[in-house]
């Protein structure tokens, strides 16, 4: 059997032209719509969660975010074209559960870092030098932050919401998104900042240590 | 310049690659509860195969498991039952890996009622496994001189359902969610073709033998336990029922599913993700039907030892 879909060209390119929200008011009389949400959606849903929680736990809560968005379609606001603030916030909203092992995982990876960052000094003073360290400092910070402000910071960051989308995936204010994105952005420079100090003075004993040998 | 914003675009933008078998499997999933095949009718089956046969009967007693408000809650609750599984999974992946060595047992000590019976007191039963399925079984029944088998066929070795599986084959079992899930569910419909019951309602059949699986789970590699709790929280019409007591007044959260009249419960520890309890109940009015209650469970050496 061929595939519906693959048999007429304009009907895909029709397909294509819809918003989402027309895709998911289509999807209450002809369900099988739905799968077109996750067709566009799924491989940034489930990159924001693999970036957060380890690969198969990302897996899993990117399948459910769509199974929650399936069943909660009818409550869909379709005045908004674009699902994905939608889509964020039911992961944002699963994720929230795994805190704890979204922190622990922050903490490891920042400890890797910090290892091979101390490791590669002596490799010379390079952009993966430069990267590694600001790994390890990202890591910290955003374990750091609180799970309200990580996740308006990431949405920010990594999925490219605006302000406004952001509040309406978390269902906070816009104001609150301002304070939470201000503080959150304030706590990861302070990070930043600091660690390109530690660095400066690693580099200048990495020189001196060069000198000391070449004597 | 860059900003703290660009140095955050970079960060882990590797991890953003989807998998293509992960995508696969949730657009299945979708797909599966978009259009989901009628539920066809069947007859209930005995929980369990071996927990059930030649059980004698014990009082029921007053129900040993009971809702239980107000509990320390120790942080948020969880919604609803995936999210309960899934926090279950992130415990038995921390968990210990008790593998046993050869010559070694699992020993688990379990105590069920069913009501109808005019004896006091649950029915005892202690059961030893080996690495090949070998071992001794024990029951006690209030008033009953002590039952004692030997498990050498590996007809009934260790408690996997529906097929007798080795301790071997089953922490050989797929270790990967998608594939435990396939794998349990090719059980479930073995397990109904078999019996010559209708195959459409697998999610209950898998439903059952998770936790038939997770009944020995302790046994398990620490990430097949996680991924047997992750199939669970895949499975369709899985509610959380809470906070509650098992036979032992142990705190557990309960998860079930009703199929046929009958809920079936599954009761596990969220600190230690071990399974407490299984019960079973009617669904309208509460009815016991049957319960067992997993109290203690551990390696030894020989089939006389207890943990």
């Amino acid at each position: 059997m061929r595939a519906r879909r693959g048999e007429d060209p304009d009907r895909e390119d029709r397909a294509l032209l819809r918003t989402d929200a027309e895709v998911i008011a289509e999807s209450l009389a002809a369900p099988h719509a739905f799968a077109a949400v996750f067709d566009r959606h799924y491989d940034a849903i489930a990159g924001f969660l693999r970036r957060r929680v380890e690969h198969a736990l990302a897996d899993e809560l990117a399948a459910e975010t769509f199974l929650q968005a399936f069943g909660a379609r009818e409550r869909y606001d379709t005045q908004r074209a674009d699902a994905r603030p939608w889509l964020y916030g039911i992961a944002a909203n699963l994720l929230r559960r795994h805190r704890r092992v979204e922190e622990r995982r922050l903490r490891a990876y920042a400890r890797a870092a910090a290892r091979d960052g101390e490791a590669g000094a002596f490799d010379g003073v390079d952009e993966r030098l430069d990267a590694r360290a600001a790994g390890a400092e990202l890591a910290t910070a955003l374990a750091s932050l609180g799970s309200g402000e990580r996740d308006v910071l990431l949405l920010y960051a990594w999925a490219d919401l605006g302000y406004d989308e952001i509040a309406a995936a978390l269902a906070i204010p816009v104001g609150t998104v301002r304070s939470r994105l201000h503080r959150a952005r304030g706590v990861v420079r302070e990070l930043l900042v600091r660690s390109g100090e530690q660095m400066d003075e690693s580099i200048a004993a990495v020189i001196a240590t060069a000198r000391e040998e070449s004597r | 310049m860059s900003t703290e914003i660009d140095h955050l675009r970079a960060f882990r933008s590797d991890d953003a690659a989807p998998d293509p078998d992960a995508r696969a499997a949730a657009r299945a999933l979708l797909l599966e509860r978009i259009a989901p095949t009628a539920p066809l009718r069947r007859a209930p089956r005995p929980r369990s195969r071996i927990l059930v046969g030649g059980l004698g009967l014990a009082a029921a007693a007053a129900a040993a498991i009971a809702l239980v408000a107000g509990l320390d809650s120790g942080g948020v609750q969880p919604a609803t039952a995936a999210e309960a599984l899934r926090e279950a999974a992130d415990v038995a992946a921390q968990g210990p890996d008790v593998a046993l060595q050869p010559g070694q047992y699992w020993y688990v000590r379990s105590e069920s009622r069913q009501p109808g019976g005019d004896r006091g007191g649950p029915e005892v039963r202690e059961d030893w496994f080996s690495l090949t399925g070998q071992g001794r079984w024990v029951v006690r029944r209030p008033g009953e001189p002590e039952e004692e088998h030997s498990i050498a066929d590996g007809a009934l070795s260790y408690s996997f359902f529906p097929q007798p599986l080795t301790y071997e084959q089953v922490r050989a079992l797929p270790a990967d969610v998608n594939g435990l899930y396939d794998a349990i569910e090719r059980a479930g419909m073995a397990w109904a073709s078999g019996n010559g019951l209708p195959v459409a309602d697998r999610t209950h059949e898998m439903f059952t033998i998770v936790g038939d699986w997770l009944r020995a789970a302790p046994a398990l590699p620490p990430a097949r336990r996680a991924a047997l709790y992750r199939v669970a929280a895949r499975l369709p019409d899985v509610e959380l029922l809470g906070k509650v007591r098992d036979g032992r007044a142990r705190e557990g959260i309960a998860v079930a599913q009703t199929d046929d009249g009958l809920r079936r419960e599954l009761v596990f520890d969220p600190d230690t993700a071990q399974l407490l309890m299984q019960r079973t109940v009617r669904a309208g009015s509460g009815e016991l039907v049957y319960e067992s209650t997993y109290v203690e469970s551990g390696v030894v050496d020989s089939t006389t030892a207890r943990p």
